[in-house]
């Protein structure tokens, strides 16, 4: 689950998780001020007007500076879209490079700088056309002799799109002409468009120097400090014309939820993202435009199925009927997000419709209990504040656990120590992801040994016939039924718990327009800054 | 005016007696010089070696979420983390003999180029913090002793307490809710964008030092009001008021000089809390100075940058002490008679 693009609150950006820690009474401190007081008092005076979630209306306008204030990051920060770590990363890269194919809104794997992408036959060889036209900010046409050029410099540095490029051979991989490039693979590969909207396989020219960016994205390089700001100009030879509509986009590093509020509210930043559902209702009152959608991030329970207890499946049930889920919901996102059903993915294409929605049920979890031989269960949840709500919800399992008869005892570490001391090691945790296509989680999070990031160590051979069967088949209507497959075994034997969906909020000055739903995760608007405007 | 104060009251016995009694300052100078290069020495070890106990390293932490077994090994081989604990000390500690600091984990500049302007910015808030506060701290402290249990004293004797009881960074939070998040008065945080200077931008620098003012004020004021009404209660205040001296000019003539020593020395100690106390102001305003790069530093285990702040904090620690102890020395003609 690691590899997948990080939460706001995640682990590079560890680099805010002291000043998180530091300042935790700060921002509670902050929020009761705000919501009791000064707020209301700002809502009062004139702008007490109900506060839509819909920003700017009206046709896009030209011209103008955008101002985010994004959370995470820090002295890591980096501009190489290949290997970016942070969420002002993924904001800045997606400015400066474009993908092949994107994430859209809604979660369909979308062509930007790719017109076609198609197989074979069997899936060995696969045509990538590319848009004709486009040029770097630097002048350089951009061809398919880049895109072959950016596959291998992601392989060559073992960078973290290299593993869903799969049993590629770029020896015998060609650019045919400037826009057409085959991509030959050793094995049948049906899933490449899907994975090629995994957020690490931005375009990068021939020569590329992370230290002097060069993209096609909508905006070029102006000026550039790791954990404190950046600005990008507009890209005025952009090969999708009309686009960008803004001047200059500012992002800058805010790494405390507190200062984020304090600079958004007195002026200094247009945008904030990735929000605790505490300050939704000090934002509201006080008349700003907060954008709150629904996710496919989530921060599962890890139950290791090789390790006592849960080695046995009745004690994995057991568990995952033990947390109630909407109370889970209202108690760490106040209601925001949505309703989990212990499987990832929910919004993949091929994620079945037929689960029944699994409910809080500890009759049935303690009977299953003494079935196993673990009436007085006694275990440790080992966790870290890594993403937002992981260790409120910890807290809330524990309590819902004793109704089962199961004493669980929460043991909180910070998250340097968890993910070097813990992670993946102990039978009982936390985790975290964001919203992926459902193979590439599994490929990453079930597959044995095979799957960096297996925390539940789940290693079923059914399942993994299954999934070779998903990743070889070019043919989606095939594949999503091979998927709805995957996710029963993982509903009835899988080693996650998958209580809540999280939201994700941000906050907007109603002068910005182009705000739109989107259920990736990426906060805000799913970085898509081009489409964002300023009204005058 | 110091060197020459000849006392006649000195022993002249013998010549090692008469140098010592002449350079008081001098002497002063080298032997906290040399206690102090020590413990810059001392704290520089037991920091290295904290941060080797540190779990996680500079190479995890900068692949975070994306941290293969495979690219922590590429990356660790590439910043040299593979090389043994004492190994790496003694090659920071080589270096710094040739102004090498080395070069940042994380950013991978040169560390001196990283923390120069940062320095720079420190500098310059802990500066204006400093002489804002002395002034206000002595100016009130003066004004409240001369209206002793007057209704002035009574109140900013309590608002000194509250404020001194407070930690900077609720005083910081106070601060931005009320002048930028209520009035839109000054700037909330003070990022700046590259390349600029904390003075190109005055008004980001409000709030921090107002906050760090808040904070030091207090102590300077209530030691300068203690001195100040020990002074004027003194036997020589009586003697000048039964001389018809008064109000301001027995204040500012005969009392003040001499409630400074012990004012100065708080000052002293403010100082040198401020050098530390920019850590949590910076970072309620991520202001781009030494103190929020030390957090961002420890965060990123960039263990080269980590050493240089360490080195350049307590080196600034330890320079403002003995400077204290020397400002000391000059407002006090009788401590540097030899004893």
């Amino acid at each position: 689950m690691k590899i997948a693009p990080p939460n706001p609150l995640n682990m590079a950006g560890a680099v805010d998780l002291n000043r998180r820690k530091f300042l935790q009474i700060t921002s509670l401190g902050l929020a009761v001020v705000t919501t009791g007081g000064l707020l209301t008092a700002c809502g009062s005076d004139g702008s007490s007007s109900s506060p839509s979630s819909g920003g700017a209306s009206g046709a896009p306008k030209k011209g103008g500076t955008l101002r985010v204030g994004s959370t995470g990051g820090g002295t890591t920060d980096t501009l190489d879209p290949q290997a970016w770590a942070t969420l002002p990363d993924q904001l800045r890269v997606q400015q400066l490079y474009d993908p092949l194919v994107w994430m859209a809104a809604d979660g369909t794997p979308t062509m930007v700088l790719a017109k076609e992408i198609t197989p074979n036959a069997d899936g060995t060889e696969w045509t990538i056309t590319i848009q004709s036209g486009v040029t770097t900010h630097n002048g350089k046409p951009f061809t398919a002799e880049d895109v072959l050029f950016s596959f291998q410099r992601i392989l060559d540095n073992k960078y973290p799109g290299a593993f869903l490029l799969g049993p590629i051979d770029m020896k015998a991989s060609k650019a045919v002409d400037d826009t057409t490039a085959k991509v030959v693979f050793s094995k049948p590969f049906g899933i490449l468009m899907n994975n090629l909207s995994f957020p690490y396989f931005y375009m990068v020219p021939r020569g590329f120097d992370p230290a002097k960016p060069d993209g096609t994205g909508p905006f070029k390089f102006k000026s550039f400090t790791a954990g404190e700001e950046s600005t990008f100009v507009r890209n005025e030879n952009y090969w999708q014309s009309g686009l960008p509509y803004l001047d200059e986009i500012v992002i800058q590093n805010i790494t405390d939820e507190s200062s984020q509020l304090s600079a958004f509210q007195s002026g200094q930043v247009d945008i904030v993202n990735a929000l605790s559902a505490g300050s939704v209702a000090a934002l509201k009152s006080g008349g700003y435009n907060v954008k709150i959608n629904e996710s496919g991030n989530w921060v599962p329970f890890t139950m290791n199925c090789q390790a006592e207890p849960f080695s046995d499946v009745r004690v994995r049930q057991a568990f995952r009927l033990i947390p109630n889920r909407q109370q889970m919901l209202d108690q760490v996102f106040g209601g925001y997000g949505k309703v989990g059903n212990d499987v990832f993915s929910p919004y993949d294409a091929g994620f079945p419709s037929d689960l029944p929605q699994r409910e809080q049920d500890l009759d049935q979890a303690k009977s299953l209990l003494k079935a196993a031989g673990y009436s007085d269960l006694s275990i440790k949840l080992t966790t870290a504040p890594a993403a937002a709500g992981e260790v409120n919800m910890a807290q809330v399992f524990a309590t819902a656990a004793k109704g089962a008869g199961i004493n669980v005892q929460v043991d909180e570490h910070d998250v340097g120590t968890f993910y070097s001391n813990y992670y993946l090691k102990v039978p009982f945790g936390t985790d975290y992801g964001t919203n992926q296509s459902f193979l590439a989680n599994a490929s990453q999070l079930m597959i044995g040994d095979n799957s960096f990031y297996n925390a539940n160590h789940f290693d079923d051979p059914e399942y993994t016939q299954l999934y070779d069967q998903a990743v070889t088949s070019v043919d989606d209507t095939e594949r999503n039924r091979i998927i709805g497959e995957m996710a029963h075994i993982d509903y009835e034997r899988g080693g996650y718990i998958v209580p809540v969906f999280s939201p994700t909020i941000e906050a907007y000055t109603p002068k910005v327009g182009g705000i739109s739903d989107y259920i990736t995760g990426v906060s805000p608007n799913n970085a898509d800054f081009k489409n964002m405007w300023l009204a005058s | 005016m110091t060197a020459q104060l000849e006392s006649p009251a000195a022993p002249t016995t013998g010549e090692p007696e008469r140098i010592r009694a002449a350079h008081p300052i001098l002497s002063l100078l080298l032997n906290r010089a040399g206690w102090g290069v020590f413990s810059v020495l001392v704290v520089s070890v037991i920091v290295y070696a904290s941060t080797l106990v540190l779990p996680g390293d500079a190479a995890q932490a900068i692949l975070g979420q994306q941290a293969t077994p495979e690219r922590l090994e590429v990356l660790r081989e590439q910043l040299g983390l593979d090389q043994s604990a004492w190994a790496g000390f003694v090659h920071w500690f080589t270096g710094i003999f040739r102004g090498d600091f080395g070069t940042s984990l994380s950013t991978r500049q040169p560390v001196t180029e990283l923390l120069g302007p940062k320095l720079l910015n420190s500098a310059a808030l802990v500066l204006v913090a400093a002489v804002v506060s002395t002034a206000l701290g002595v100016a009130l402290g003066a004004l409240t002793a001369s209206r002793r249990d007057g209704v002035l004293d009574h109140v900013l004797g309590i608002v000194a307490l509250v404020a001194s009881a407070m930690p900077e960074y609720i005083v910081g939070v106070f601060v931005v809710l009320f002048l930028a998040v209520d009035l839109h008065a000054f700037p909330a945080i003070s990022v700046l964008a590259p390349g600029q200077h904390i003075w190109d931008e005055p008004s980001k620098m409000v709030l921090p030092v107002l906050t760090l003012t808040i904070v030091v004020v207090p102590y300077i004021l209530r030691m300068c009001r203690g001195s100040v009404i020990e002074a004027l209660d003194s036997d020589y205040a009586e003697v000048a008021r039964l001389k018809g001296v008064g109000g301001r000019r027995l204040l500012y003539r005969h009392a003040l000089p001499n409630a400074l020593a012990p004012t100065v020395q708080v000052i002293g100690l403010s100082l040198i809390y401020l050098a530390g106390g920019i850590v949590l102001v910076e970072t309620v305003f991520q202001f781009p100075g030494l103190g929020l790069a030390l957090v961002d530093a420890i965060t990123a285990r960039d263990v080269p940058v980590i050493q240089a702040l360490v080195l350049l904090l307590s080196t600034c620690y330890v320079v403002l002490n003995i400077l204290a102890d020397v400002a000391v020395l000059l407002v006090t003609p009788r401590r540097r008679l030899p004893r």
